[in-house]
This record gives C-alpha cells, structure tokens and sequence, in this order.
C-alpha cells in the first residue's frame, strides 16, 4: 500500500527497541532493523558489537598489562607518533596512549602476527577507540574486524588480494586496468592502506563510521574489494588524464582518492559497491574465503608465509606452490576465473525461467548471466557441450585471422540479439570454456588474451575448462549436455571405468534461434554477411535458422559503459543522456527489455490512454543517469514515458506499471523531491518487490498527492 | 598463401624490452613508441623466403610479467624458435637471462633454436650492456646473438630470418622431425618443392600480418 515517505525515525526507533531488549544476535538481525543504513551514535557500539559477533570466544584475551614484546620500542614510537597527530589535549593523549598500546600489544601477542610500521593496525583501531568503550571491550572488537574483514596478505606487495583486486578492475574496466599495468601501478601501491584499514587510514571519521555501520551490517568480506573498484572507477577520467604524470603522482593521486568522500556520498557509494558485487562472478569467494579471511598466523604456518611462498619479480616460480582449491595460484590467472558450479547453476536457473534478482537495498538488479563462449575444436564441441554454449573455433585465430575476426563479430552481435529477446543462452559476461588440457589451452588462452587486449568488459575463464563441467554434472551428463557422445567425449574416454552411455542422447534443448530469428525478423539492414556462420555453431543450430541479418544499434558498442556516467557521488549532477534513444542502461531494468521501444506523441498518445495527470521528471538510473521524463497518470496505470531528445513533443515509454502494483512510494529525506516507486505483490505479511522506478520530480508533494489519490480511487474501484 | 614450411617462435624476455614492438615492426613495418602491456600472449605472422621457398611465421608474443608466466611457459612446446630478448640499457633485463634460459629450456623442445636478442640499439647514450656481453653470453650458451632496434627497425629483419635459416638448416641435416608439429614445424598444404615460381629471395615481402 501506498505509504508516506520518512520512516527513518521508525526504523532508529525499531532499533533501538531491539537493542534494548537484546533481540539483536547477528548482523543479519541488525541488517533487518537498520535496513542498511548507518545507524546512530548512541547505538553504534552495540550495534558492532552484535555485527562483529564478538560474543565469540577466540576475540576474547585478557589484556596485557606487560609490554615486552621484541618490536615493542617500534609499536610504542609508532603510538606516539599517531597520537601526536591527533591533536587531542594532553590528558587525553596519555589515555588514547594507554589504549593504543594495551589493545596492539595484546592482539600482538595472541595473534602472534608480528608487529610492523605501516601495518594499518593503529588506524583500524581509531574508529573502534571512537566508541568510547573500556579496552576489555574495544579489544573484542579489534581482534574481530582483523579476523572478520582484514584480508590476509595484504603485508606483502604480490598478496593474493592485490591480485584479485587486479582480476575485479580488468572484469570491470579493463581499460583502466590496462592503462595502470602499463604504468606499472599495481594495486599494492595504492590500495594497500585501503585494505589494511578498511579506508581507516584514508577517509575522515564520519565517514568511517557511516560506512562501516553499512559494511559490518552486509558481513561480506569481500565487500572491501567492491567498495575499492568504485573508488578507482570512479577516478577513471582524472586517473586517465594524468596519462603524461610520472608514476608516483599517479599513485598518490590514487591512493588519496578516498580522503574526498563525505558523509553524503556514503550510501551510494556502498550501494554502487553492492551493484558491482552482484554483477560479479562469486565464484572467486568460495575459493578464497578461506584463505584471505580468518587466522592469519594459523593460515601462514599452515600454507609458509606469503613473504616465503611469493617472492615476486624473481623468475623463480611459484607455481611449485600448488593450492588445492585453485588449480592456478590466483597471481598467474589470466583473468576472473569461474567455477563449474556456478557456471552450470546459473544455466539452469536462467533456462527454468527463475528470477535471479537481488533486492538488496531496493534496488533490482540482475545477477550475473554467462554468454558462455565455447573455444575446443569442433569435434570436441560435437562431442558434448552445454546447451546455452556457442562454439567459437580458437584454432581460427591463427590460420584464419580474418575469419576469427567475422566469427566474433557475429558471436557478440549473436549475444546482443539472444540478450534481445531474454533467451536463456543470453549474458552480459562472456565466460570462455576451454577443454582443460594444455594442448587446446593455450590456444583458449590466446583467444581470452584478445578479448582482454580489445579492452571487453565481463571476461571470464572457467576454471578446468570442459573437463571440470563433465566431473561436475557427474551422472547426469545427458540431461545436461548436448550431443554427448560418450563414444567420442574425451573426458568419457580417458574415466574408462565408465560403462559407455548411449550416443546422441536427446535431450530438451533451449531454442535459442528460433527465438532469435523471431527477433531478427523484426530487424532490418543486413550488416553481416552470412559467412559468420560457418565459423559459429550454435547449439540449437538445427533448429531454427540462424540470424544472418542484423541492425546495428548505438549501443551495440561494448566496453564504453563507464565512460558516459556521471561522477557516482554527484547524484546532483545532472548528465546529458547518451544513447538515449537506443535505451541506455537497460541492463539494470528488466522493465526495459529491448530498446526496440516505439516513439509516441505524447498528446495524442495521452489521449488514447485517457491519461488523467502528467508530471515532468527525470528518471534516474542504477547508473547515475538521469533522463528527462514524464510521469503519466491514467485511472489504471503509471507510465513513465522518457522524453526524445530533439523531438518534441515526443517519448518513449520506458515503463508502464498497474496502479495495484505500487506496494510502497519513498521519498529520501535529503532529497525530498527523489521519489522512489516500488512495485511488488503482498505474500503474508511480507512484501515481495519485484521492481522499482526512481524519479526526480520537481515539486513532488503535489504530484504525490495526485498518484496517492489516483491509487487510492483504483483499489476502492477493484474492492466494489 | 601457400607455404613450404610453417615455423612456430615464440619471443620471451623481461617485462618492457620491447617484445611486442619488435613483432609489430617485423609484421606490419612499424614502431609504436607507446605500447599497452601485453595481456597473457599475442599472436602475429609474416611470410619469408628462405632458399627460396616460402616460410610462413607464425609468431607468438608472450607477456613479460611475473603473473603471465604460467602461460608463457604453455607456449614453449611446440615452439621451433624463441626469441629472448633483454634492453641494453637495463642491466637488470640482462641479468635476468638465464632464469629465462632455464625457463625456456626445461619447458621446450630441445632442438628449439634460441635468439638472443640485445633491443633498443638506438639509445646508445643510454646503454647499460655492452655488445660484448651479450656476445659471450650468447657463446657461453650456444645461441645466435643480434642486437637490434624495433624502433629504427635495424636487425628486425634479419633477427627473425636469420633464426629461420637456423631452422631451416637443421630440417636439412635432419634434426627435425618435420612430421612431429610438437616441434612447431609443419610442412605447407601443397609443398611442392619443384615449383620454378619462385617469388624475389632475401628479405621476405610483408606477407600475412594478421596481427590480431
């Protein structure tokens, strides 16, 4: 039902009431009261404490009073040093002195992880100091944040979280990525403080505080890597444009990027660092969960220390160092790697129909979809292959050069129209199959190489390449391949021990081209010839006939989308549209399905639809894009028609909503005028919201009171 | 283009001595003072005339970086020539030689014909290596030895051709075996060994350059 915008008072209050009463016993209850949000000086040391769950015992030591550790002159200096800083009085010095010394010297000795200038471990502590707890009680909570959320490794400059951070920005902006490699700016020169302070060290305390509030409420460790990529993608064009500077002013520049945020910037910061954690292949965090997060003393003497195991910029090889979990050490993976698991899993939840929607935050995003690309020689394709994979001939590459070129034109032109009409096979992240053998890998591994080198955005690798999908489906290859042949089938031919299954099992097979060519048949130009054909197959390629013809659209272009976003912490900004009339950034909305969408006048389009009210507006995206729009009223529906430039008079409409849909309308309280709709269904006594629109609306509380009145008249008519 | 003989190499050497500007001189007869690092390895090919047949090159440009170098090391078998290059006017490049050598050849065939490769002839103010060094680290270990500039293209050619006949003179004794393509030799669709046609000899005509 419709509701009044500002219930912040209503959910601080909730907490409190919770607190109080103790209902509170993990994050994900201070998740569910807080909603996410930063929360209140009062209840922030309680709240931490629940998020931290520092109840448990291994975050609890009684505290040192003897202070003989061998770096003991080191930590002391160093105390002094930052107190100094601080430029507190005196009386208070002494006591921040005592507290500094007392909670590291303790941590020291329990953790047994050696203390050293730089380590970060005085500015985590700051924040914790900030809440004005006794030291038997801000101890717990040191030991927990550094166990919880420090990443281990980050001691050393070729630690393993340098590393994914490399792997997250190349998936995310490879041309950033690229520009920094060549500068040789690798991410321990500007992100180390980052990572070892959670932006302790770089960012003033409010702005530490409201952002851990968020952090610790999510409790996902890897959300430090996230929160990372948006500061340095958001420095794109000011990092780019230093391309003449030397190195170290690069750096700095970099490093120092977080000391710029405010307190208002917060929440879209961490709501932006959320969007990317969701369009980010997870595999990676199972397999490093383990290893980055936890004991870190316990997981150096079980594994050697980092310092011993990866020495870097020798010749000497640290692949000897052989990890269970990764085939490949993470320092030498070419690109984002993805598991068998998540590979397949995705497939069938994206071909049973099920929504892969997160909505966290409110806000809906589609979670991560593989295009996955299929680079074995044709007769292993043939052999057996997952059902959504397109076979793109690595061999090509190097006798056919040309031809390659065609075939991944057609393969990508193939994946916008498969994304065109939803098909299953669709995806915005590529993900290459190899066969798991190095004879044919090194040829997958060239072909990646120069998806990378041509700057595409989402490269991912699946780790084991086909070999790990056939272990992984295990005995139900035949539901889930396609044309397996367990005659031919390498991986069947090497587990002799398996009785051969019949070949050329049917299986149901996604029909992709059917599709397609329904959609193609709605488009015009020819632009790529048929030969492209020769060099893809497609799975369901007996089944239809294959898109020859396509339509060049504006955004057809790829690995361009950050360029035209405004900077993410200027909301206000407002931004010329850029491919407005293609339909940008309809890969956040699944309400924007096509960008086929018709043009309509808007008067005469008005009255056919008896609308009743309009509202000017501008629509804002995920993206930080926002588009001038109207809001439209009609006695049954809400539209929101997005206006084309250079045309008056003239509209797209972007979303067109059943007035009995709207479950909750928000406003934000710093912006009254940003109006957030939500739409969903009541199931119980939850609210399950499957969509939303966010508008900025001049002089909201009119145009509210006439949508509150329009929806209120609709549900009275429904009732009657 | 038909061809007698297809030879595989594979270029190797420190991150920044200019692997990638050599190949893109010898493909496409060009310097580009800025070079994006290489991302996991390149590829290009140009065809050459040795004795007048026409040898097609198929060369694989590999990135200098520590975190590639699992990748690298795929590429070494089925390599008939390497090219390992260092910047002599960076002693550290040169130092790091014979870790490469080690590299390359634990993970090669082991007839695979070795370049030793001194680049960036033209900063002769800057030089750090002498000629001379790499002419005895070059004996010391049995390789051909050339320094080279991608930039002024002297010695592009010659380093690429020269590391061919080497090749091509070992098919000739036998020491290869041609029908084995682990030794990243293949022999062309239609050899014909007595075709008269033969294009001008020497220098190869730039041929291919499908560089992707």
């Amino acid at each position: 039902m419709a509701k009044s915008s500002d219930d912040e008072q209503e959910w601080m209050d909730d907490l409190e009431a919770s607190v109080l009463m103790n209902d509170a016993k993990t994050a994900t209850d201070v998740l569910r009261i807080c909603k996410g949000k930063p929360i209140n000086e009062t209840l922030r040391p309680l709240a931490w404490q629940k998020c931290l769950d520092v109840s448990r015992s291994a975050f609890h030591a009684s505290l040192s009073e003897i202070f003989d550790l061998p770096e003991q002159k080191l930590l002391r200096l160093d105390c002094q040093q930052f107190v100094a800083k601080l430029g507190n009085d005196d009386e208070d010095k002494v006591s921040v002195m005592s507290d500094l010394e007392t909670i590291l010297t303790t941590y020291r000795k329990v953790s047994n992880i050696t203390y050293e200038s730089g380590n970060g471990w005085l500015e985590l502590l700051l924040p914790l100091l900030a809440l004005k707890k006794p030291q038997n009680e801000t101890y717990p909570l040191f030991a927990a944040l550094r166990t919880l959320y420090i990443p281990n490794g980050c001691g050393h400059k070729s630690g393993d979280p340098f590393h994914l951070f490399r792997l997250l920005l190349l998936y995310h902006d490879p041309e950033l990525c690229s520009f920094l490699d060549t500068k040789k700016i690798t991410p321990d020169l500007y992100c180390r403080s980052w990572f070892q302070t959670l932006f302790a060290a770089n960012c003033n305390l409010t702005v530490v505080q409201a952002m851990w509030d968020v952090y610790f409420q999510h409790s996902e460790p890897f959300y430090l890597f996230f929160l990372s990529l948006v500061m340095v993608i958001n420095a794109k064009e000011q990092i780019m444009s230093l391309e003449n500077s030397s190195k170290e002013v690069l750096v700095e520049m970099v490093c120092n990027m977080p000391s710029q945020l405010e307190l208002d910037d917060v929440p879209d910061f961490c709501a932006l660092a959320h969007y990317y954690g969701l369009k980010t292949p997870s595999s990676f965090r199972k397999d490093l969960l383990d290893k980055m997060f936890g004991d870190e003393a316990l997981h150096n003497l079980l594994h050697g220390t980092m310092k011993n195991s990866s020495s870097s910029s020798t010749l000497t090889s640290p692949v000897e160092e052989k990890d269970l979990n990764l085939p490949q050490p993470l320092s030498q993976a070419l690109c984002l790697p993805v598991c068998a698991a998540e590979l397949v899993d995705s497939v069938s939840s994206s071909a049973s129909g099920a929504p892969m929607s997160d909505q966290a935050d409110g806000l809906i995003v589609e979670t991560v979809r593989f295009f996955l690309v299929d680079c074995r020689p044709a007769e292993q394709y043939n052999s057996g292959h997952l059902p959504t994979a397109f076979h793109l001939d690595s061999t090509l590459m190097l006798q056919e050069p040309a031809a390659f070129a065609t075939a991944v034109q057609g393969l990508l032109s193939a994946r916008r129209q498969a994304q065109a009409v939803g098909s299953a096979a669709a995806g915005d992240h590529l993900c290459f199959l190899g066969s798991g053998r190095n004879e044919e890998d090194q040829y997958t591994h060239m072909v990646i190489s120069s998806f990378l080198q041509k700057q595409k955005q989402h490269v991912s690798m699946l780790t084991g390449g086909y070999k790990a999908v056939h272990e992984y489906l295990g005995d139900s290859l035949n539901e889930n391949l396609e044309h397996h042949n367990a005659n031919s089938c390498l991986v069947c031919k090497a587990n002799t021990t398996q009785p051969l299954e019949s070949p050329q099992a049917q299986t149901p097979t996604v029909d992709i081209f059917s599709k397609l060519s329904a959609a193609v048949s709605k488009l015009k130009t020819s632009e790529v010839k048929g030969k492209l054909l020769d060099y893809i197959v497609n799975p369901a390629g007996s089944s239809g006939k294959p898109p020859v013809e396509r339509h060049v659209r504006a955004n057809d272009k790829l690995g361009r989308r950050y360029r035209n976003v405004a900077p993410v912490f200027s909301i206000d900004d407002d931004q010329e549209p850029f491919e407005t009339a293609s339909g940008a950034g309809n890969e956040e909305n699944g309400t924007d399905d096509d960008g086929q969408r018709e043009i309509i006048n808007i008067s005469q389009w008005s009255k056919e639809n008896s609308i009743t009210a309009t509202f000017p507006c501008q629509e804002y995206k995920v993206n930080s894009m926002f588009y001038d729009s109207v809001l439209a009223l009609s006695e049954t529906y809400m539209y929101v028609l997005r206006l084309v430039p250079g045309r008056k008079g003239h509209a797209q409409i972007v979303a067109r909503r059943s007035l009995s849909s709207v479950v909750k309308i928000t406003s934000r309280r710093k912006h009254p005028n940003m109006i957030t709709f939500k739409y969903g269904v009541s199931q119980d006594d939850d609210l399950v919201i499957s969509d939303m629109d966010r508008l900025l609306i001049p002089n909201s509380t009119e145009a509210m009171k006439t949508v509150t009145k329009q929806i209120v008249n609709y549900l009275k008519t429904q009732e009657s | 283009m038909s061809y007698a003989y297809l030879f595989k190499y594979i270029i190797i050497g420190d991150t920044g001595v200019g692997k990638s500007c050599l190949l893109l001189q010898f493909t496409d007869k060009r310097f580009q003072p800025v070079h994006d690092l290489t991302i996991g390895v390149e590829f290009g090919a140009r065809m050459i005339t040795i004795d007048g047949k026409q040898i097609k090159l198929q060369i694989w440009d590999t990135a200098g970086q520590e975190a590639f170098r699992s990748i690298t090391r795929s590429y070494y078998r089925g390599a008939a020539g390497a090219l390992l290059v260092y910047d002599i006017t960076r002693r550290e490049t040169f130092n790091h030689l014979t870790t490469w050598l080690e590299d390359a050849r634990q993970h090669s065939n082991s007839n695979m014909v070795i370049m030793l490769i001194g680049n960036k002839s033209d900063l002769e103010t800057r030089r750090e290596v002498k000629k001379e060094e790499g002419e005895a680290f070059a004996h010391e270990h049995g390789l051909i030895f050339m320094e080279t500039s991608a930039k002024t293209a002297a010695n592009v050619e010659e380093a690429f051709i020269n590391t061919a006949k080497e090749i091509y003179e070992k098919i000739q004794e036998g020491v290869f075996d041609i029908n084995n393509e682990a030794n990243g030799i293949k022999i062309g669709p239609q050899h014909s060994p007595t075709n008269p046609n033969l294009p001008q000899s020497g220098q190869g005509a730039g041929q291919g350059g499908g560089c992707c």
